[in-house]
């Protein structure tokens, strides 16, 4: 009697637990979110298709159970990378990642290039050519070993674009006339 | 069927996942930040504010730069630390006087922890993990009461003043699903932020892990970051 008691018992608890298990790995709103990589190899049936998937499914679509994963997803990103300014500026891209300066991305000095990348025009797009915009990497602050600094003595007053080019600033240009 | 079998039988189910979960290394992204090329000249701050939609003028931020300096004596505990923080556009570091001789910057970001306080106790479940390892928060299901807040050890979940909700750091993830840097990684200027897949053999961040020695924030939390630091020095504490 005791032992059939156990048996039942732990009959029991493997179905609920084996029940919980498939939930939790198999068919939670998360896994199916996400996607389970070894899900093909080991169950046959086509998950999507079970009632109470599609009860989930259906309950996303409406708005019940949160579907944020795939908003998140599918936002936009602002900040483009070089490839997309290259498309047009190759020559400048081709110059800074040859020059001193390679570590930069163009968006660092040049801000967010989303409304540019769209409209194409000289105002959607940062060009700041004062001495402010070099200033607040290259001035000496306390703390900056890792980068080249001049401080405010270094031709005060004068905007840096006048000798160095921002995009090959060991190239300096410069004449008694400018 | 004897007993023996029939919980031999009930074992199947996990051991044949778990068997199938060996040997495939996925994606785990981490961040490798190399505090003394760190410049303080916050194009991260602005960068990461403009992608992810966070109020500029107000100090909060997904990531910011804490500023020291210090002045090392002997007995150490002694020693004296200045802390100033940048989480707003406007830089502080370029007309700051500090007071002790050392300068350095650290650029510090959510953790993304392998076991995240954040996401323990978030009642409504709303903080998960994703399979590359990123800590999110599903914003339709955040409720706002701030448990988050209280229990994060870094200081890298806030309130959105304009969602309602709580909001932090996500490795920009809707960049890196599409192959792209994260916003604060690509307009570094010199390079301190690395960001990468530590299983790729190939990447920056592995040849970073494995050549250098790295340091976590607040490792006796026992929140695994996914945020490793290059020289980092002993004053930063929090």
């Amino acid at each position: 009697m005791r032992k059939k008691a156990l048996l039942i018992g732990i009959g029991i608890t493997a179905i609920v637990y084996a029940l919980a298990f498939s939930y939790i790995f198999l068919i939670s709103p998360i896994i199916l979110e996400q996607g389970v990589p070894w899900i093909g190899s080991i169950v046959p049936v086509q998950i999507k298709e079970l009632p109470i998937v599609r009860d989930i499914v259906a309950g996303v679509e409406k708005g019940y159970i949160s579907n944020w994963f795939e908003k998140e997803l599918s936002k936009k990103a602002k900040y483009k990378e070089n490839e997309v300014c290259g498309e047009c500026h190759k020559e400048y891209l081709d110059l800074i990642i040859s020059s001193n300066h390679s570590s930069l991305a163009c968006e660092s000095c040049h801000g967010v290039g989303e409304e540019h990348s769209k409209l194409r025009t000289a105002w959607s797009i940062v060009v700041d050519r004062s001495r402010d915009a070099c200033m607040s990497c290259h001035l000496n602050v306390s703390g900056r070993e890792a980068i080249v600094t001049v401080d405010e003595n270094h031709y005060p007053g004068v905007k840096c674009v006048v000798c160095h080019d921002a995009h090959d600033p060991l190239s300096i240009s410069w004449s008694e006339g400018s | 069927m004897k007993r023996r079998d029939f919980l031999k039988s009930v074992l199947i189910l996990p051991g044949l996942s778990l068997l199938a979960s060996l040997g495939k290394e996925g994606v785990s992204y981490a961040m490798v930040v190399d505090v003394s090329k760190c410049i303080g000249c916050g194009k991260c701050v602005v960068a990461c504010k403009i992608e992810n939609d966070v109020p500029k003028e107000m100090p909060i931020s997904r990531t910011w730069i804490e500023g020291y300096s210090a002045d090392y004596s002997s007995p150490y505990s002694r020693t004296q630390v200045q802390k100033v923080v940048m989480n707003t556009t406007e830089n502080p570091f370029i007309k700051m006087k500090w007071k002790y001789k050392t300068v350095f910057y650290v650029p510090k970001l959510c953790n993304q922890c392998s076991s995240a306080p954040c996401v323990q106790v978030c009642p409504v479940y709303a903080r998960f993990y994703t399979k590359e390892g990123v800590v999110l928060v599903d914003k339709d299901s955040c409720i706002g009461c701030k448990y988050c807040v209280t229990a994060c050890p870094y200081g890298a979940t806030f309130v959105h003043p304009e969602q309602k909700v709580t909001d932090k750091c996500t490795f920009c993830y809707h960049r890196i699903s599409k192959g792209l840097k994260p916003a604060c990684v690509l307009v570094c200027p010199t390079g301190a932020r690395k960001f990468g897949n530590i299983n790729d053999k190939n990447s920056e961040v592995y040849r970073l892990l494995k050549e250098s020695r790295v340091a976590v924030l607040k490792p006796e939390m026992g929140t695994y970051p996914r945020v490793f630091y290059i020289n980092l020095d002993t004053t930063v504490v929090e």
